[in-house]
């Protein structure tokens, strides 16, 4: 039976809830900024560790005889979270941290700033959803997005090494809290980098703008604070470079492992608290969502 | 009590030192109301503010007895129509009118259902699975109002739909304005600065001109007014020399002017307006000559609209 009746089509059911109505921003907000092709290259370019760490899994895998497969997963990579560890590391580093956060300020800056300079705002907040309403769904795209460079690929690898090393049912089940450490890592990082995206995409009308500007607060402080604290011996800089924070609160929420093992190089832990890494990227997280929410309450649409 | 379908007091929007509204005090009857004035004179404003785009700086504003701002459970009711044509132009026509559906709270299936009946009741069914940024101007408006309708709100909020369009899809986006206002009962406030497109949709106006709601009624008297300025109007076509000399056969023409600096737009002054509207779906009709595009400035509105306020 057709839900309009004959003459107009008039709808007689129930709207949807809330969460269904932020859940339509979310997705169409993730389709809109994953529509474009120049995101694999970027996706490709953030992800080379792990890309590279799994293909190197893989490949022994193949080669090698069964037997030793494990051995040279361990001699090589090390156990799981050693590995992973490393790969966060890696990718996380002062120097090449600029390539996620490049991904995520190119994908993400437009999120409210192409709404505005569009007018696609007025046709969103026109509808019957709660400001904040749409703020959380734009909030939940930008997650969805930024997991593309960290828990995505990263479960990808874990569920690799799991298969392919020749892990037994024991190793399994002892090492199955690193998916979990993995996941609140991503969770952190996610939320942290989505709230400072929001907050500048919510400022400016030009998403192009706003993306660098994400870019430069990101990444020049920890740049800058990387050379001189370590020139200086001045630890207390590195809270100032987000590079420093996200390993920190990395070691802090992985717990361990102390030292990396294989033959890889081995990243130097920042000598920064990692509990307090946690908190201060928390609570910028928190504070930025709260100034973005608020500046939609007062968000007036010409 | 009475319920009006918008209710104003003193309302007021600055914009920095620029006054958009300046005390506007107005109790509007449900129905179909046209809300008229020259470009400029606060009906964006107005929509804006009814439509919780925009907050006042001062004053209350009621739509059916609520207050709209930060208010989601009265949006619930409304369909709008804004004024700009940029939009998600990448999507498909289909796609954009399916999303906002979802948005507006529709379930998915029921969403697909929805999209697809509202645009063909725009009649943009033959185009909806091209990307919006291939479609005319006249299809863009079309679009637009099959996202207002697609929830089948009480309430319609049309910004200028009308503006742009061709004669012949401009006939039946009034018949449609008609038919939701007057065969289903919904209340609508359509903007626009031309009288004769809003003449025919309604007879019930609110004038605004500088800020101000300046009357507010039936639209006889300023029609009068209006009738005895030459009425300017713009036509883009492809064969602008065949149908200036079509046109010019006609007794409502006072004079057409071709355009210099475009070899498709023709500029023609008509005394009698509403005339000319009926006749020229069926001069198109009839000539084959394609019309894309009919605009009127508002020039001459203007010195109407500056008459009436004199002394103000």
């Amino acid at each position: 039976m057709s839900v309009f009746d004959r003459s107009y089509r008039q709808y007689h059911g129930e709207l949807r809830g809330r969460f269904a109505r932020i859940w339509a921003i979310a997705t169409n907000t993730f389709n809109v900024q994953f529509r474009r092709k120049r995101t694999i290259f970027l996706l490709i370019a953030c992800n080379f560790p792990v890309i590279a760490f799994t293909f190197m899994l893989v490949f022994l895998a193949i080669f090698m005889p069964s037997g030793v497969t494990g051995m040279f997963f361990q001699a090589f990579l090390g156990t799981l979270d050693q590995s992973l560890f490393l790969i966060i590391f890696m990718t996380f580093n002062a120097v090449s941290i600029f390539m996620p956060i490049v991904f995520m300020g190119a994908l993400n800056s437009g999120v409210i700033a192409n709404d505005k300079k569009h007018n696609s705002l007025a046709l969103y907040l026109s509808r019957p959803i709660d400001r904040a309403d749409y703020i959380f769904g734009k909030a939940i795209a930008v997650i969805l997005i930024n997991s593309f460079v960290t828990y995505i690929p990263w479960l990808i690898y874990m569920l690799v090494n799991t298969l392919l090393s020749g892990m037994t049912g024991a190793q399994f089940t002892e090492s199955i809290w690193v998916y979990f450490a993995a996941l609140a890592v991503a969770l952190v990082m996610m939320i942290f980098f989505g709230s400072i995206i929001l907050l500048f995409s919510s400022i400016s009308e030009q998403s192009i703008l706003a993306g660098i500007m994400f870019i430069l607060v990101l990444f020049l402080p920890t740049i800058i604070t990387s050379g001189i604290s370590s020139a200086l011996d001045l630890n207390f800089l590195a809270y100032f470079s987000v590079s420093d924070l996200m390993l920190s609160m990395i070691h802090f929420m992985f717990g361990k492992p102390e030292t990396l093992m294989g033959f890889l190089p081995v990243f130097s832990v920042p000598d920064i608290d990692g509990l307090i890494s946690l908190i201060i990227l928390l609570s910028v997280s928190v504070i930025g969502f709260l100034i973005v929410i608020l500046r939609m309450k007062k968000e007036e649409i010409n | 009590m009475k319920s009006y379908f918008i209710e104003t007091y003193d309302l007021n929007k600055w914009y920095k030192e620029v006054m958009a509204l300046n005390n506007v005090t107005v109790k509007i009857d449900r129905g179909i109301v046209g809300l008229l004035g020259p470009n400029g004179a606060g009906k964006s404003t107005f929509l804006n503010i009814a439509t919780a785009q925009l907050r006042q700086s001062s004053g209350e504003i009621y739509v059916e007895g609520h207050e709209v701002w930060n208010n989601p459970a009265i949006l619930k009711k409304f369909g709008f129509c804004p004024e700009q044509e940029t939009m998600f132009d990448w999507m498909t026509g289909r796609k954009f009118v399916r999303e906002l559906a979802l948005i507006s709270g529709l379930p998915r299936e029921t969403a697909n259902k929805a999209a697809l009946e509202a645009i063909e009741i725009v009649g943009m069914t033959g185009a909806m699975d091209r990307a919006i940024k291939g479609y005319s101007k006249g299809m863009r408006q079309r679009i637009k109002i099959a996202q207002a309708i697609v929830h089948d709100p009480q309430i319609l909020f049309l910004d200028e739909p009308l503006q742009s369009t061709d004669p012949i899809v401009r006939r039946e986006l009034v018949q449609l304005i008609q038919t939701l206002g007057r065969e289903h009962g919904k209340d609508i406030l359509i903007s626009s600065h031309i009288l004769h497109e809003v003449e025919r949709v309604t007879s019930n106006i609110l004038l605004i001109y500088a800020g101000r709601a300046i009357a507010q009624g039936t639209i006889s008297v300023i029609r009068d007014l209006i009738d005895k300025y030459p009425h300017t109007i713009i036509i883009k076509t492809n064969k602008r020399r065949e149908l200036a000399t079509i046109l010019l056969d006609n007794d409502f023409i006072q004079n057409i002017e071709l355009d210099k600096r475009s070899d498709d737009l023709i500029t023609l002054r008509t005394t009698k307006p509403d005339e000319f509207y009926c006749r020229i779906p069926e001069i198109a009709i009839e000539s084959k000559i394609d019309i894309t595009e009919m605009t009127s400035p508002d020039a001459n509105l203007e010195a109407v609209f500056e008459y009436l306020t004199r002394g103000w």
